[in-house]
């Protein structure tokens, strides 16, 4: 009785090579990269927030940081799962939402500076 | 306010005016809008290992100023990036040039007049800081 599990397995039929793979592999990276540079950036303010004793104030900014931390990795996630879209779609409000976790970035290293 | 949310997430484009630039050019653009989003959060990061890891320094507050400086460089930075990102992207929908910007430049200085006033107070305070 032929067995489907023991036949030899047919190799996957070729596909057209898809012309928006460079762009969009390179595009994809720039999102990686900008996650881990934003993660090292998250921790170092987490860092800086809890050591010694930290005030409520600093604890909150911790929290905040981590948040904003769980917002660019799903904008990130979001944007690189939609490079796979064809048509390719364009970026939309995760540019403008990367660019309000960044500013955000930089409001509770201030706090955490001054105060 | 849960609608306003909701836009944020919004993937369709907020101005639809001209014609879709080829898809190369806006990958390109968002590219570069990524560099310059890690461009800010890395002078955020110096401004951050300056206050945590330099020692209090014997001009009082220079240390909590150079901080400040560079955690405020960096917040600019990423807030600027975003506009010339739709900037850009609106002149390469309308089929004009490219938004010309002084921005570059002018970080550039900005950071090495930063570095050359750094080695002239290490300069003239010494080891002593």
């Amino acid at each position: 009785m032929a067995d489907s599990s023991t036949a030899p397995r047919q190799p996957p039929p070729p596909t057209a090579p898809d012309p928006a793979e460079t762009p969009v592999e390179r595009t994809r990276l720039a999102w990686r990269r900008t996650t881990l540079a934003g993660s090292v950036i998250g921790l170092l303010g987490l860092r800086f927030a809890v050591t010694g004793r930290p005030s409520s104030l600093h604890l909150v900014t911790a929290a905040l940081i981590a948040v904003g931390w769980l917002g660019l990795v799903a904008v990130a996630h979001r944007r690189i799962l939609s490079l796979n879209h064809r048509p390719l779609p364009g970026v939309g409000s995760g540019a403008r939402l990367l660019s309000v976790i960044v500013g955000g970035f930089a409001v509770a290293g201030l706090v955490l500076v001054v105060w | 306010m849960l609608k306003t949310i909701r836009g944020w997430f919004d993937r369709r484009d907020a101005a639809q005016t001209g014609t879709t630039p080829d898809y190369r050019f806006s990958l390109a653009n968002e590219r570069t809008f990524l560099a310059w989003i890690r461009t800010g959060l890395a002078l955020i990061g110096g401004g951050l290992a300056v206050a945590a890891f330099v020692p209090v320094l014997r001009i009082p507050g220079l240390r909590e100023t150079i901080a400040i400086v560079l955690i405020v460089l960096g917040g600019a930075i990423a807030v600027r990036a975003v506009d010339h990102w739709a900037r850009c992207e609106q002149a390469m929908r309308m089929g004009r040039p490219l938004p010309a910007s002084r921005f570059p430049a002018v970080l550039a200085l900005t950071i090495g007049l930063g570095a050359v006033g750094l080695i002239v107070v290490v300069i003239v305070y010494g080891t002593s800081l």
